[in-house]
């Protein structure tokens, strides 16, 4: 469209300016430090040493015994592995609670859908700390399931349920799950209702349907659906750090640690950087499948 | 050949009761995994908000019904600075960042297709890509090199920057929506440009635009990991507060400061919701 | 801005809107170029009713923003009265235009919309309430002032739109498609009442259509546009009566059309040795080998018994392929070996009329002389 309705040049300039100026100045250029940071010596009172340093990569896979040889070390690499393991987890149990429920409402008359997508978001929009606490009074040892279950006779001691990778990936699956209901909402709300009378006319039955009619045109909201809860849940810190406990950390939770308590911001720096690759390492995937078609319905 | 369709009168009516047992669409189970969804998501919360109200010392064995631990943060000097600070935050970031996205998003839609488009979305949707514990310390590195210490003013700056992509994607959405023939109409009804956006753009783009400053708001309220790493020792917020509660020992009282923090989340997301339908219906 | 009309109603040279050579092309993207408007000239008189007519493609909307200024010519130039429009912004021009999806600002009252280009001006708000009020009347609306545009029915709203577009007494008022929205009874009466503004208000109405009907109702002068050039410019009668070109016959009208060579000036040559006579020389005497298209409108042809026909009756044997009942008319389509073509005959349906022929009978059927024409080719 051209005509009066389009900016001139130096009008477009001039409106998104600002916006770039604050982004690149305040995001940008900090997100550039990190590499640099990352190369230099830790400064043991916080920040860091203007000296060329490797230290910080050296240390993800070895660390130094007493006489200075360097070990491998298999800490920092379990710590991204259950991160990833944990993200992927979350991904799959949030695809397998959401599907039923996008479908559910996608096909509920017009009006009804309002309300029932308000009720999906609804926690989306309160506090994230708040709800993962709720969680801490379910799981601890004198929380509901172990003072039900006690009372109940089932068992004489509590089960250990909170602080356990299970907690963690609970903790995530209730963060992340308005994520992937509503573009797979979307994807189906889209689907004209005749194909899924025309399958059944031509002889599908209902899990036919789904998975020759519902399934594949749904695809591109369910891959969008996973993009939107693994990439935030791979770098999570709140649930790890409250239901996790202290000792099942994830990426999220090292990282702080490196910027708070452990004065490493180097070492920090570098994980970030990991952590930021295994990113856009999915986000690139994701991107190449959509041009490549695959997700195309 | 019609003889071959015709059915028994016994046949029709079991043909009839399957017809009417089966609907398109419906498939079994898949009303009881919705049920279960909803269960899953509200009863947490609604647990959370019973032993708010609990008379006794702890957040899950139920004792009776006190509003003790609400007299209690009425008091609690710590949990109201904690709040203004967030509302100070939240406050001026959120309209910091909707009032760039509303012009970035004009640029981008009405601007028609120019070079570095696809840069500058990228750019502004940034803050949504980068994780944000890695936006954390990005900023934590940058405002330590350049000495920055504001107090609030960095949590504002780092705020305004990770509501942006949030303030924008309602606008886009609305500006997107909105055919360019109104502003045509309003040209050729002898409105020049400055006043074509201010009587007409910018009323349609409102329900956008206020979308857009909810969502930034709510995004700023919420935020704990971004305020607890770019924060120094007067901005606690009310996130960080409630962390360091939960950090100390389980009680009701922080079951009744999340209640509060809920109430007030509930009655925004209800007016949005409103304010949503309302302007759907007259687009 | 308005009002003031300089030069009196007529054909003064100068006078009206004159489109001179004008060419828009639009870059695609990754595409070819599009010309949608090309190398095309046009004199619009005062106080006149012109429609640009044309299938959707033919430039005809492109032409109408250009002439408001939402669009901006390649080449060529757009004058007013003398003066041209190059570089003034839509809101410079003392031209409206009525939308075709109306574009009424769902914010504002009709009352707001309609009092919208007279407050961008800067009149009185006496001066506009006075002058809403007359122009709603104008348009039948009194006293839907109050309503949103969302609580009108589709008619209400492009009455809505028309008045706010009058309101403004431009000198010209661009139409684009404004009824096609409508419904069939409500168009037709919103055909009339369209009529009936441009004479009352004695403002030239550019009327953009792809309906034929549409334009040969309402028009004062039609061109007909094809690949963003004029094919035909005249009015409805001429148009209709006459079309130059085959795109013209087709695209109006049902017609049928028929290949010869030309013997003489008044005699054409069908394949064999059956002959059409003309009513007058028409046929061109250079160049006889040329092929030539003939066109005569199906209403135009009649069946024939044995009553005597003198030789400008053209009367050839057929037979009956089709017979197409419409209710006021019968189409009947024939085969007739001798044109080496197929003749559709439209015949009334009047009481007491002849009863129409079967299907597979053999009919004669005359293609008077006087309403045969000759097609550019």
């Amino acid at each position: 469209m051209t005509g009066p309705a389009r900016l001139s040049r130096s009008g477009i300039a001039l409106a998104l300016g600002p916006a770039l100026v604050v982004v690149g100045l305040f995001l940008v250029v900090p997100l550039l430090l990190v590499p640099i940071a990352s190369f230099m010596e830790a400064n043991p009172w916080g920040g860091v040493r203007p000296t060329f340093s490797v230290e910080a990569y050296v240390q993800v896979l070895f660390e130094e015994d007493f006489t200075g040889e360097l070990i491998f070390n298999d800490a920092y690499p379990r710590i991204v592995l259950r991160s990833l393991a944990l993200a992927a987890l979350t991904t799959a149990l949030c695809l397998l609670a959401g599907f039923p429920v996008a479908y559910v409402i996608a096909l509920q008359p017009k009006s009804r859908q309002g309300i029932l997508l308000l009720l999906v978001t609804v926690p989306f929009w309160t506090n994230l700390l708040i709800r993962t606490y709720s969680w801490i009074m379910i799981l601890r040892d004198e929380g509901l399931i172990n003072n039900g279950l006690e009372a109940a006779g089932v068992i004489e001691e509590p089960l250990r349920l909170l602080y356990t990778n299970g907690a963690i990936a609970i903790g995530l699956v209730y963060t992340f799950l308005p994520f992937m209901v509503l573009p797979i909402y979307a994807a189906i709300e889209r689907i004209d209702r005749g194909l899924i009378e025309a399958a059944h006319d031509l002889y599908a039955n209902r899990r036919a349907m789904l998975r020759h009619v519902v399934l594949p045109l749904a695809r591109p909201g369910i891959a969008a659906g996973a993009i939107l809860v693994f990439v935030p849940a791979l770098g999570s810190f709140i649930a790890p750090a409250l239901l996790g406990g202290g000792k099942h950390l994830m990426i999220g939770n090292l990282i702080q640690a490196q910027f708070g308590a452990s004065r490493n911001w180097p070492f920090g720096s570098a994980m970030s950087l990991i952590l930021l690759a295994a990113v856009l390492a999915v986000l690139l995937w994701q991107a190449q499948r959509r041009r490549s078609g695959a997700w195309q319905p | 050949m019609s003889e071959t369709v015709r059915m028994s009168p016994a046949q029709g009516a079991a043909a009839n009761r399957g017809a009417r047992r089966f609907a398109v669409g419906r498939i079994p189970g898949f009303g009881a995994a919705t049920w279960a969804f909803f269960l899953f998501l509200y009863a947490p919360i609604a647990l959370l908000v019973v032993f708010s109200f609990n008379g006794s010392n702890s957040a899950t064995i139920w004792s009776h019904f006190s509003l003790d631990w609400y007299v209690k943060v009425a008091a609690n000097s710590d949990i109201q600075r904690a709040a203004l600070n967030s509302l100070i935050v939240a406050g001026v970031a959120s309209t910091l960042a909707t009032a760039l996205a509303t012009f970035a998003a004009l640029a981008m839609v009405r601007g028609g297709p120019f070079r570095g488009q696809q840069l500058a979305l990228s750019t502004l949707l940034l803050p949504l890509i980068v994780p944000e514990i890695v936006i954390a310390i990005a900023m934590v590195i940058f405002f330590t090199g350049i000495g920055l210490s504001l107090g609030l003013g960095n949590l504002i700056i780092a705020h305004t920057v990770f509501c942006i992509p949030f303030a924008y994607l309602p606008i886009r959405a609305r500006l997107d929506s909105l055919s360019p023939v109104y502003e045509e109409a309003a040209q050729d009804l002898y409105a020049d440009n400055w006043r074509t956006f201010w009587h007409v753009t910018f009323p349609l783009l409102a329900p956008g635009i206020l979308a857009g400053l909810m969502l930034a708001f709510i995004t700023s309220v919420d935020d704990f990991i971004i305020s607890l790493m770019v924060g120094s020792a007067g901005t606690t917020t009310l996130p960080i507060y409630i962390y360091s509660l939960i950090r100390i020992g389980i009680t009701p009282q922080i079951n009744a400061i999340s209640t509060l923090v809920l109430l007030i989340s509930f009655i925004f997301v209800s007016l949005a919701w409103l304010i949503a339908r309302r302007s759907e219906a007259s687009p | 801005m308005t009002g003031e009309r300089a030069s009196p109603a007529g054909t003064v040279s100068g006078a009206g809107l004159v489109i001179r050579r004008v060419t828009k092309v639009f870059d695609a993207a990754g595409s070819q170029a599009v010309r949608a408007v090309d190398d095309l000239s046009l004199e619009i008189g005062e106080n006149e009713f012109f429609t640009l007519l044309g299938p959707s493609g033919c430039g005809k909307t492109t032409l109408l923003r250009m002439i408001a200024g939402l669009e901006q010519p390649t080449s060529g130039e757009v004058l007013l009265d003398g003066d041209p429009l190059q570089g003034l912004p839509p809101y410079r021009r003392p031209i409206n235009t009525v939308f075709q999806s109306y574009a009424l600002f769902p914010h504002m009252s009709v009352g707001e919309n309609v009092a919208f280009g007279l407050k961008m001006r800067g009149l009185d708000s006496a001066v506009i309430a006075r002058k809403v009020e007359e122009v709603l009347a104008l348009v039948r609306l009194e006293g839907l002032a109050e309503r949103r545009p969302a609580q009108l029915s589709g008619g209400q709203q492009q009455r809505v739109a028309l008045a706010r577009a009058l309101a403004n007494e431009p000198k010209i008022l661009l139409l684009d498609e404004p009824l096609s929205a409508l419904d069939l009874k409500l168009r037709k009466q919103m055909r009339l009442e369209l009529k009936r503004l441009q004479k009352a208000t004695g403002i030239t109405f550019i009327f953009v259509t792809h309906d034929q009907e549409e334009a040969l109702i309402m028009s004062d002068r039609v061109a007909v546009l094809s690949e963003g050039r004029v094919l035909q410019l005249g009015p409805p009668e001429e148009i209709y009566q006459r079309p130059r070109s085959r795109f013209v016959a087709d695209f109006i009208g049902d017609t049928n059309i028929i290949l010869g060579r030309p013997k003489d000036a008044e005699r054409l040559v069908l394949g064999g040795t059956a002959e059409l006579r003309f009513a007058a020389p028409v046929l061109p005497s250079d160049g006889q080998d040329q092929a030539l298209s003939v066109a005569i409108r199906p209403e135009s042809c009649r069946l024939v018994n044995g009553a005597a026909y003198d030789d400008l009756a053209n009367v050839f044997e057929g037979r009956v392929r089709e017979i197409e009942y419409l209710g006021a008319d019968t189409c009947v389509l024939l085969d007739v070996e001798a044109l080496g073509a197929s003749i559709t005959v439209r015949l009334r349906n009047t009481e007491g009329a002849a009863v129409p022929p079967q299907e597979g009978e053999t009919v004669r059927v005359s293609l008077p002389a006087a309403a045969l024409w000759v097609l550019e080719p």
